[in-house]
C-alpha cells in the first residue's frame, strides 16, 4: 500500500494511532482508578482534579473514557477481523469454485439484506445472552455478508485471468493457486471494506451497549458510558458529550480512511 | 404492471424462506434445552414436559420448523413466555402504531429538509452551499443518531423546555400532544435519512440537469421551478429512492434506540425487554415483523421505480 | 420590406477549461431578417452552436458565459434582460429545434404532455384545448394517426419522428424566429431531406424566420437564403446564397464548397477529386495573432499574420474577413 498523501488520511491515521496507543498504555498512564468511585463527589462537572468530571458513582470520567477505548476498539476490530476471515473465506471459495456452492452463498448474502442489522444483533444477543464476547460474535455475524460479497466479486473478476489458467496447466494444487494468486489480488478491496466496516462496527457496538445489551458492567465501552449518561441527562448533561464525540471522531476517521483507500484503488 | 408485481413477489419467496429458517433457529442458539428456555423462570419439570409435548420439541427439527412456519403464516407468532403469556402477535400489533408514527415523522423530516437541500446544492453546484451540504452529509453518517437525539433532548427539553423529553400520547387521545411528543424523535431518526437523501439527490440532479431534455424544457420558456421540479426531479428521483429503499433496514435498527431514549412504547422496547428476559417467541416475532416491513417497503420502492421510469415498462 | 428581427452585435463568449477562461466566440455579428432562412455554417467547434445557444441564454451556466457584445431583439438586449423576461421570450417569440432528437425529449413524460406544456405555458390553454392543438400540430409535422400518439412516450418514436415532435413544439406558439441547431445531423440521410423541407415549408406558412445551424453545405444550398460562415469562433464570411456559391470571398468558404461531395457532371471527363482541408481548426486559447485560418490557407502571405483581420464590407453587400479579399478570385460553383 503506497502512502496516500492526503491531509485527511494522515490526520485520520494519526488520531486512530493515538487512540490505539492510549488504549494499550492505559494501565501505565497516570490515571485515576476507573473502577473506584467516590459517591460524595458524583456527577461533578470538569475540574482540576477530574478533567472530564465524574459519573454517577463518582468515578473519574477521563480515565473511564481511556479504559473504554480498549473495549470499544477491541470489539470493533475483533468483529471486523472475524467477519473478514469468515467472509473472505466463504467469498473466495464461492467465487473460485462457482456452481451450487456459489449459488447458495450468493442467495444467503442477498437474503441478509432483508434483516435490519441491529435487530438481528439484538435477537442474537437475546438468544446467546449479553456480554462483550457475544457482542463481538453478533456484530461479526451481521458483517460477514459484506466481506463475502467483496471477496467473491474480486475473485470472480479475476478468475479468468491468464495466470490462473497457466498455474492450472502446470498442475499446481488448488489451495496453492488460491493462496499464491487469488488472495493477494483480493487483499485491496477487502482492506478497504474492513476500514469502512470498522466504523460501522463501532457504531453497532455502541448502539448495543447503549441499550444495555452489549458490554456489561463493570467493563465499559463508550457506548455503555453513553447509555449511562443518558440516564443523567437532567442532573449532569455534560456526561454524554465525551463518549459521543469519541465515537463520532473514531467512526469519521475510519470512514475517511476507507473512502480514501477506495478512491486510491479506483485510480 | 401486475406481471412485474407478481414476479417481484416470486423472487421474495426464497428470501422469506431463509429468513424464517434463521429466525426459527434462534431458539436453538440459546445454550441448553429449548424447552427449559421456553419454560421461563423457575421451570418445573412438569411445565418443561408440557412445553415439550405442546410444541412437539420431541419431534425432529425439520418437522418442528414446518409446524412453526404454518403457525407463523397465519399470523400466530406464539406466546410470550412472560407477561401473562400474551399472544406475541397481539403485543406487536399493539405497539406497531408507535413505530409507524415515528417512521412517518422521520420520513417527513427527511423529505422536507433533505429534498430542498439536495436541489439547492445541485442547482448551485460548487458554491459554498453545495460544499456545506456535502460536509454536512459526511459528518452525519459518522454521528450516532442517538447521540444527536440526546443533544436534542438536552437543548429542547432540558434547557429550553419547549418539547417533552419522553413519552407518547396516542393520536386519538390528544393529537397535539401526539405531534409534540414525536417532533424530537422524528428529527433524530430523520437526520440520517436527510443526509443521505440530500447527497443522493444532489448527485442525481447534477447529472440530470446536464441532459439535453432539460435544456429543451428551458428552451420552451418553462419557469425554472417547473424545469427542476417537474422535468429534472422525475428523472433524478430514481437513484435516491432506490438507495432509500436499501436503507430501510438500517433505519429500522436506529429506530429501536430512538424509542429507548424517548420512552416510546414501540416494538423496539418490546425487543429489548425480550432480550433481557430471554423471551424467544417475542424476539422471533419482532424479527419477522421487521423483515416483513423491510420487504414491503422494498416492494413499494420497486413499484414506484416503474412509475418513474416508463422505459422499464414492458 | 424586410426588417431586422434579431441582431447579434459583436458577441463574445468564453468557456472554462480547468481554471482558465478561453474565448470560443470572438466578436461575432450577424442579423436575421424577417421571413428569411439564414444559414450558420462551420465545423464542429467553430462556435456556431454556442452562438445560437447564447441567443436564448441556454449556455451551461458554470462553464460558459457571454463576456461581451449584445443580442438585440425587439429593442431589448437578450443578454441583459431579467431571467423572467427571457423565459417569456423562449418558446413564444423565439423557439429552438435542438440537435439530438431522441435525447431532447424527456423520457419520463408523454409526448402529448410535453407538447401541451408549451401551449399551456404561453397561451394559458386548458388541458383539453392544449390537447386539441397538439393533435393538429403533430398532424402538421406529418406524424400519422396523431391523436393516438399523444399518450406515447418518446422511446416509442424513431429519431426522425422525435425530430418532428420537436419541430411541432418549436412551432406551437407561432414564434417569429426559429433556431434550428443542426436539425438533421443525427438523422438518416433519407430522413434529412424530409425534415428540411418540413422546416422550410412550415416556416414559410407562418412567416417565421429561421436560423439554420449546420456543418453541411449541402443543407445550406437546399434551404437557405443567406449564409454566415464561422471559423474558430469568428465570422469569416456573410453573403446571399447564390453569390456565395458562385464566388466565395473567403478561402475557407471556398474549401467548404469544394469539400462537398458531388457526382461527376456531364461535361467532366473524370470524377471530381474529393477535396478536404488539411490540418485542423485551432483550439480556443491557441489562436495566434492575425488570421486564424492562415495555417491551412493555400493563399497565405506573411501579411496575413501580423495583425487581427477585420470583417470587411464588400460592395455587393456581403462581408469577408480576409486580408487578401480584394486580390483573390476564388472558384465557386460555375454555372
Amino acid at each position: 500500500m503506497q502512502t496516500l498523501r492526503r491531509p485527511s488520511v494522515t490526520v485520520s491515521l494519526g488520531v486512530l494511532a493515538l487512540l490505539a496507543l492510549a488504549a494499550i498504555l492505559a494501565p501505565v498512564l497516570p490515571l485515576a482508578d476507573p473502577l473506584k468511585g467516590d459517591l460524595m463527589n458524583s456527577l461533578q462537572s470538569p475540574s482540576a482534579s477530574h478533567l472530564l468530571g465524574t459519573d454517577t458513582l463518582g468515578r473519574d470520567v477521563l480515565s473511564r473514557m481511556i479504559y473504554a477505548t480498549r473495549i470499544s476498539l477491541t470489539v470493533a476490530a475483533g468483529a471486523v477481523i472475524v467477519a473478514l476471515a469468515l467472509g473472505a473465506l466463504l467469498g473466495t471459495l464461492a467465487g473460485y469454485f462457482g456452481g451450487k456452492f456459489d449459488s447458495i452463498v450468493s442467495f444467503i448474502t442477498d437474503a441478509y439484506l432483508a434483516f435490519p442489522p441491529i435487530l438481528l444483533a439484538i435477537a442474537i444477543l437475546g438468544a446467546l445472552g449479553r456480554g462483550t464476547v457475544n457482542t463481538v460474535g453478533a456484530i461479526a455475524f451481521i458483517f460477514v455478508p459484506r466481506f463475502i460479497r467483496v471477496a467473491r466479486g474480486a475473485v470472480v473478476a479475476r478468475k479468468g485471468e491468464v495466470y490462473i489458467d497457466a498455474a492450472k496447466v502446470i498442475g499446481a494444487p488448488t489451495w496453492w493457486i488460491i493462496r499464491r494468486h487469488v488472495l493477494p489480488n483480493i487483499a485491496a478491496p477487502i482492506i478497504v471494506q474492513a476500514a469502512l466496516a470498522a466504523g460501522f462496527a463501532m457504531l453497532a457496538e455502541a448502539s448495543l451497549s447503549f441499550l444495555g445489551l452489549g458490554v456489561q458492567a463493570p467493563a465499559a465501552s463508550w457506548g455503555s458510558m453513553l447509555g449511562d449518561a443518558s440516564q443523567q441527562i437532567y442532573r449532569q448533561p455534560l456526561l454524554m458529550i465525551w463518549p459521543g464525540i469519541a465515537i463520532a471522531i473514531c467512526v469519521f476517521c475510519f470512514n475517511l480512511l476507507g473512502e480514501a483507500m477506495r478512491d486510491r484503488m479506483r485510480a | 404492471m401486475l406481471q412485474t408485481l407478481l414476479s417481484r413477489l416470486a423472487r421474495l419467496v426464497p428470501t422469506l424462506i431463509l429468513v424464517s429458517v434463521v429466525t426459527f433457529s434462534l431458539t436453538y442458539l440459546v445454550p441448553g434445552d429449548p424447552a427449559i428456555t421456553l419454560a421461563g423462570d423457575a421451570p418445573t419439570p412438569e411445565r418443561i414436559a408440557e412445553i415439550r409435548a405442546d410444541l412437539g420439541l420431541d419431534r425432529p427439527a425439520v418437522e418442528q420448523y414446518f409446524a412453526w412456519v404454518r403457525q407463523v403464516a397465519v399470523g400466530d407468532f406464539g406466546h410470550s413466555i412472560y407477561g401473562g403469556a400474551d399472544s406475541v402477535t397481539g403485543l406487536i400489533l399493539q405497539k406497531l402504531p408507535v413505530d409507524l408514527s415515528l417512521a412517518l415523522g422521520g420520513l417527513l423530516v427527511a423529505l422536507l429538509v433533505g429534498v430542498p437541500l439536495g436541489i439547492a446544492a445541485a442547482v448551485r453546484r460548487g458554491s459554498w452551499l453545495d460544499r456545506a451540504v456535502t460536509a454536512f452529509t459526511s459528518v452525519s453518517v459518522a454521528l450516532p443518531s442517538y447521540w444527536i437525539a440526546l443533544l436534542l433532548v438536552l437543548l429542547f427539553a432540558v434547557k429550553l423546555r419547549w418539547l417533552p423529553a419522553s413519552g407518547y400520547t396516542p393520536p386519538n387521545e390528544d393529537p397535539a400532544a401526539w405531534v409534540r411528543g414525536l417532533i424530537l424523535p422524528s428529527v433524530a431518526i430523520g437526520l440520517a435519512m436527510t443526509a443521505e437523501i440530500a447527497r443522493q439527490l444532489r448527485t442525481a440532479l447534477v447529472d440530470v440537469l446536464d441532459e439535453q431534455y432539460v435544456r429543451t424544457a428551458r428552451a420552451k420558456g418553462l419557469r425554472a421551478w417547473m424545469v427542476i421540479g417537474k422535468h429534472a426531479m422525475k428523472n433524478a428521483a430514481i437513484t435516491p429512492l432506490t438507495i432509500l429503499g436499501l436503507q430501510i433496514a438500517s433505519i429500522l435498527g436506529g429506530a429501536v434506540i430512538i424509542e429507548q431514549i424517548f420512552g416510546l412504547p414501540g416494538i423496539g422496547q418490546l425487543a429489548i425487554e425480550a432480550v433481557l428476559q430471554r423471551d424467544i417467541p417475542v424476539l422471533q416475532g419482532v424479527v419477522l415483523t421487521a423483515v416483513l416491513i423491510v420487504v414491503v417497503c422494498n416492494l413499494l420502492v420497486d413499484l414506484s421505480y416503474i412509475w418513474l421510469n416508463p422505459r422499464s415498462r414492458r | 420590406m424586410t426588417t431586422e428581427l434579431l441582431s447579434i452585435d459583436r458577441l463574445s463568449v468564453e468557456a472554462r477549461v480547468g481554471s482558465t477562461w478561453l474565448p470560443v466566440v470572438t466578436e461575432a455579428s450577424l442579423t436575421v431578417r424577417t421571413g428569411e432562412i439564414l444559414g450558420l455554417v462551420g465545423e464542429s467547434g467553430s462556435g456556431k452552436t454556442v452562438t445560437c445557444l447564447s441567443i436564448l441564454g441556454l449556455l451551461p451556466r458554470h462553464d460558459v458565459r457571454v463576456c461581451g457584445g449584445a443580442i438585440r431583439y425587439r429593442e431589448r438586449d437578450l443578454t441583459r434582460i431579467r431571467p423572467r423576461e427571457l423565459e417569456d421570450v423562449r418558446g413564444r417569440s423565439i423557439a429552438m429545434i435542438p440537435q439530438e432528437p431522441s435525447a431532447s425529449l424527456n423520457p419520463a413524460f408523454t409526448v402529448g404532455d410535453q407538447l401541451g406544456e408549451v401551449l399551456r405555458r404561453h397561451e394559458r390553454l386548458s388541458r383539453a384545448q392544449a390537447r386539441q392543438r397538439a393533435v393538429k400540430l403533430l398532424d402538421d409535422v406529418g406524424i400519422p394517426a396523431a391523436a393516438g400518439r399523444l399518450n406515447d412516450y418518446p422511446h416509442h418514436f424513431s429519431g426522425g419522428m422525435c425530430q418532428r415532435v420537436l419541430i411541432a413544439m418549436a412551432l406551437a406558439c407561432n414564434p417569429e424566429l426559429i433556431i434550428a441547431d443542426e436539425p438533421t445531423t443525427a438523422l438518416d440521410v433519407t430522413v434529412q431531406a424530409q425534415i428540411l423541407d418540413l422546416i422550410r415549408d412550415l416556416a414559410a406558412d407562418r412567416g417565421a424566420s429561421v436560423l439554420l445551424v449546420t456543418h453541411d453545405m449541402g443543407v445550406v444550398a437546399d434551404a437557405c437564403d443567406r449564409v454566415v460562415v464561422m471559423y474558430a469562433g469568428q465570422i469569416v464570411e456573410q453573403a446571399d446564397i447564390v453569390p456565395m456559391f458562385r464566388r466565395p470571398r473567403h478561402p475557407y468558404t471556398e474549401r467548404l464548397l469544394a469539400a462537398t461531395p458531388r457526382m461527376r457532371r456531364p461535361d467532366e471527363t473524370e470524377a471530381p477529386v474529393f477535396a478536404y482541408i488539411p490540418g485542423s481548426m485551432p483550439r480556443p486559447g491557441s489562436y495566434g495573432t492575425g488570421c486564424r485560418f492562415a495555417p491551412r490557407c493555400a493563399h497565405h502571405r506573411p501579411e496575413c499574420d501580423d495583425h487581427e483581420i477585420a470583417l470587411l464590407a464588400l460592395p455587393e453587400g456581403n462581408e469577408a474577413r480576409c486580408e487578401r479579399v480584394n486580390d483573390l478570385d476564388l472558384a465557386g460553383e460555375r454555372g
